[in-house]
C-alpha cells in the first residue's frame, strides 16, 4: 500500500461520516445539480490537499467548515452560483410559498430561499449559528471576534425575518 | 418570529442529501481541480509549454534556412521567447504559495486576493511591455524587409510614410493594451471586486 493510499483511508473515513458539512455548503452556494456536484468535488479535493497539514488543533468540523466555505467563497467561480438578490419580496419565494406541499417543507423551502438572498458572508455566518456553532467557533472558521459574531447574527436574523415573516403568516393560516 | 424558528426550520430540512459511499469519495478524488486559480495554472502550464515548443521550432528554422538570421529576427526572438518566459514563470509563482485554503475566511481571501492582484499586476504589466515593443519591432521588420525586397534601404523613406507607420503603430498599440486590459477585467473583475467587498467586511470585525 502506497503512503498516499494509506493517508487516503483516514481521509475517507472522516468524509464519510462528516460529509453532511459539504452538502450543508453546496446547498447554500450552488444552485443547480451540475454546480453543486462541482462544488461538492472541489471541496472534497481542497479538503485532501490540506489534509497532510491538518493537525489536529481545531475540531475536525470547524476545519472542514474553514475549507469548504473558504472554497465556495473565493475559489469557485460560477456566474449561476448565486440568484439576484436585489428584491428581498422576490417571485422566488412567492413561487415557493405557492409550491404544492407540506407546511415543514415549504417552510424549509422558504428559509433555503430566504438565506440565498444574503450576501456570501452572511449566508456563512448564519449557517453556522443554524449548525449549533458556538460564537467562538463561528469566529475561529470566519475570522472574526465573538463579539462581532454576535453583531452580525442580529442583523442577519432581523434581516431573515423581514424576508420571512409575511411568508410565514401566509403558509401557517 | 423568534430565533427558535430558523433553528427548528433548519433541522427540519426533508431533502435528503446524497450519501456517497468510499469508492465513490475515491473516484471522485481522482478528478482535476475546477477552482479559479487550478485553471489559471493549467492555462498557464500550456502556455509555457507552447512557447517552449515554439522557441525551438522557430530556432530550428533559424539553422536550417539557407538565408542568414537578421537582426530584427534575433531581437524578436529574444522578446518573445525568453523575456516572455520570464514573466510566465512570474505569473505562475504567484500561485505557487496559495496555500490558505485552512486558514480562517479572512485571512485566506486576504492571501487570495494578494496572490490574485499579483497575478493581474503582472499580467498588465506583460501587457504594458510586450504589446509596444513587439510591435514597433515587428512592424519596423515588416517593413525593412519589404524595402530590402525592392533592393531599397530605409534612407528614402519620405516622412510621411513614417509618420503613418508610427500612426498605425501608436493605434494598435492603444487597441492592444485596452482590449488586454478589458479582457482581464470581465474575466476576474467581478469576482475579484466581490471577494475584496467580503474582506473589507470582515475587516470591521477584526
Amino acid at each position: 500500500m502506497t503512503s498516499v493510499s494509506k493517508n487516503q483511508e483516514p481521509f475517507l473515513e472522516i468524509i464519510s461520516t462528516h460529509q453532511r458539512i459539504i452538502h450543508k455548503v453546496c446547498r447554500l452556494y450552488a444552485h443547480t445539480e451540475d454546480d453543486r456536484a462541482d462544488l461538492f468535488q472541489e471541496i472534497l479535493l481542497q479538503l485532501w490537499r490540506a489534509f497532510g497539514s491538518f493537525k489536529g488543533e481545531s475540531k475536525i468540523s470547524t476545519w472542514m467548515y474553514r475549507v469548504a466555505l473558504n472554497t465556495a467563497i473565493s475559489g469557485f467561480r460560477k456566474s449561476s452560483r448565486r440568484p439576484a438578490t436585489t428584491d428581498l419580496d422576490s417571485t422566488a419565494l412567492i413561487a415557493a410559498a405557492d409550491a404544492p406541499s407540506s407546511d415543514a417543507e415549504e417552510e424549509t423551502q422558504l428559509l433555503y430561499k430566504a438565506i440565498a438572498m444574503l450576501s456570501d458572508l452572511e449566508r456563512a455566518i448564519i449557517m453556522l449559528y443554524l449548525e449549533e456553532q458556538s460564537y467562538e467557533e463561528i469566529g475561529e472558521v470566519i475570522g472574526i471576534t465573538p463579539n462581532y459574531v454576535g453583531v452580525k447574527i442580529n442583523r442577519i436574523k432581523s434581516k431573515l425575518k423581514d424576508i420571512l415573516s409575511p411568508h410565514l403568516r401566509e403558509t401557517r393560516s | 418570529m423568534k430565533l427558535d424558528d430558523l433553528k427548528t426550520l433548519w433541522d427540519s430540512a426533508t431533502a435528503p442529501d446524497p450519501n456517497f459511499d468510499r469508492d465513490q469519495l475515491r473516484r471522485l478524488l481522482q478528478n482535476k481541480s475546477s477552482s479559479t486559480i487550478g485553471k489559471i495554472r493549467r492555462n498557464i502550464i500550456l502556455e509555457i509549454i507552447f512557447l517552449a515548443v515554439a522557441a525551438l521550432a522557430v530556432l530550428a528554422w533559424f539553422a536550417f534556412r539557407s538565408l542568414p538570421v537578421h537582426w530584427g529576427e534575433w531581437v524578436l526572438f529574444t522578446m518573445l521567447f525568453p523575456l516572455s518566459g520570464v514573466l510566465y514563470w512570474y505569473k505562475f509563482r504567484a500561485f505557487v504559495k496559495h496555500d490558505s485554503v485552512s486558514q480562517d475566511l479572512f485571512h485566506s481571501l486576504d492571501t487570495y486576493i494578494q496572490s490574485f492582484d499579483r497575478y493581474l499586476n503582472l499580467y498588465k504589466a506583460t501587457m504594458v511591455f510586450l504589446i509596444p515593443v513587439l510591435s514597433i519591432v515587428g512592424i519596423m521588420y515588416g517593413f525593412t524587409l519589404a524595402r530590402v525586397e525592392d533592393g531599397k534601404d530605409l534612407t528614402g523613406v519620405p516622412t510621411g510614410v513614417w509618420a503613418l507607420l508610427g500612426g498605425v503603430t501608436i493605434v494598435y498599440i492603444f487597441l492592444a493594451m485596452w482590449f488586454s486590459k478589458w479582457y482581464v477585467n470581465k474575466l476576474y473583475g467581478r469576482h475579484l471586486r466581490e471577494l475584496k467587498s467580503i474582506r473589507a467586511e470582515l475587516e470591521e470585525g477584526q
